[in-house]
């Protein structure tokens, strides 16, 4: 009886840790928390780095509201791999695959200066 | 005769207020109090486990029980995942969906630690820290290829939701505390008028740049079998 018990156990256990190991597996390989600096409104704030990028966030956290924008670009281009999204203190966006490397990139168009934070998964 | 019935009909509606009163009261008394709002770059907000006070009284789509047309789609699940989750405590298990607009974009409100978010069907959001919502601050904004289109959140109470540009003006209905539009002109303030008077907040369209080519949508591959 006790053997038994002790299998369910032991099955019990494998199973959890399978669905952590399956949680793990879906979770991104990449993450980058950048910017994190006081930023002029209207200045883009990169993560400075290529990457597959398939998440890219902009908060902020200090007193008042502050309007965020965030986009992905095309690596080492101007170009944007799809129009910016924005809102005030966090706005976010996953992204479907694309075929080239991205930067991540975010700014803020409120005031003067505000210290705003980036975060991007790939 | 008739003043018996009369009672009688007196009687029974007051029941049914005190009725709903009471669902009232005692749903907004079982919410947990508001919690110090997460500091979303930290990433280690403790998921809630239900919307706080707050929420509940701010927005009554928070109010109603979770149902099964609440449940968000895997793409919208796997973005919570990826940033609200962690940096907001944000609980995909409390969505409520708010609105399906039009072309089938489905938004849902989801609570967050001390935010409140409102996620896309298409896997992007906004969130707002709580207390800024009824201010107007629940404003989120981005440019399609006939103009803008906005989105966010309002209080119990507003009806009506105007996107205001240079002379030009475009509404939309809120349906469960969210409302969506587009408007074919630069919008440069979003407003309304609630319970506690008008809001009026401004908004402004990103810088333009070039936007490269759109990328083939890809359905993620089913994990390879051992």
């Amino acid at each position: 009886m006790e053997s038994i018990a002790h299998r369910a156990a032991v099955v019990a256990a494998c199973a959890c840790l399978g669905l952590v190991a399956l949680g793990t597996a879906s979770a991104s390989a990449y993450t980058n928390s950048y910017c994190g600096v006081l930023k002029t409104a209207y200045s883009w704030c990169g993560d400075g780095s290529n990457h597959s990028y398939n998440y890219n966030s902009a908060t902020y956290a200090g007193a008042g509201d502050v309007w965020l924008c965030e986009r992905l670009l095309i690596a080492d281009s101007t170009t944007q791999r799809a129009t910016p999204s924005c809102a005030y203190n966090a706005v976010d966006e996953s992204f479907a695959s694309f075929p080239q490397l991205t930067e991540a990139e975010i700014q803020h168009q409120t005031g003067s200066q505000h210290t705003i934070y980036g975060y991007a998964t790939a | 005769m008739s003043g018996r019935r009369t009672l009688i009909k007196v009687a029974s509606v007051l029941a049914t207020a005190a009725s709903v009163a009471g669902v009232a009261v005692a749903a907004t008394t079982g919410a947990p109090p508001a919690p110090p709002p997460a500091v979303p770059q930290d990433r280690s907000a403790q998921t809630v486990t239900a919307a706080d006070a707050t929420q509940e009284a701010t927005m009554g789509v928070l109010r109603r029980a979770v149902g099964r047309g609440d449940t968000l789609p895997q793409a919208a699940r796997d973005h919570v995942a990826r940033g609200a989750g962690p940096s907001l405590g944000a609980n995909p298990a409390l969505a409520r969906l708010a609105l399906t607009t039009p072309l089938g974009e489905q938004l849902y409100v989801v609570p967050a630690r001390g935010w409140v978010c409102l996620t896309s069907s298409e896997a992007r959001g906004t969130c707002t820290p709580t207390d800024r919502v009824a201010e107007g601050y629940a404003v989120s904004l981005r440019p399609i290829p006939s103009g803008f289109r906005l989105s966010g959140l309002v209080p119990d109470g507003v009806d009506r939701v105007e996107v205001r540009g240079d002379g030009q003006v475009g509404t939309a209905a809120p349906a469960g505390n969210a409302w969506q539009t587009d408007v074919a002109f630069e919008p440069k303030a979003v407003a309304w008028t609630g319970p506690n008077g008008e809001r009026v907040v401004p908004v402004s369209a990103p810088p333009p740049a070039p936007v490269g080519p759109a990328a083939p949508e890809t359905v993620l591959a089913p994990p390879a079998a051992p």
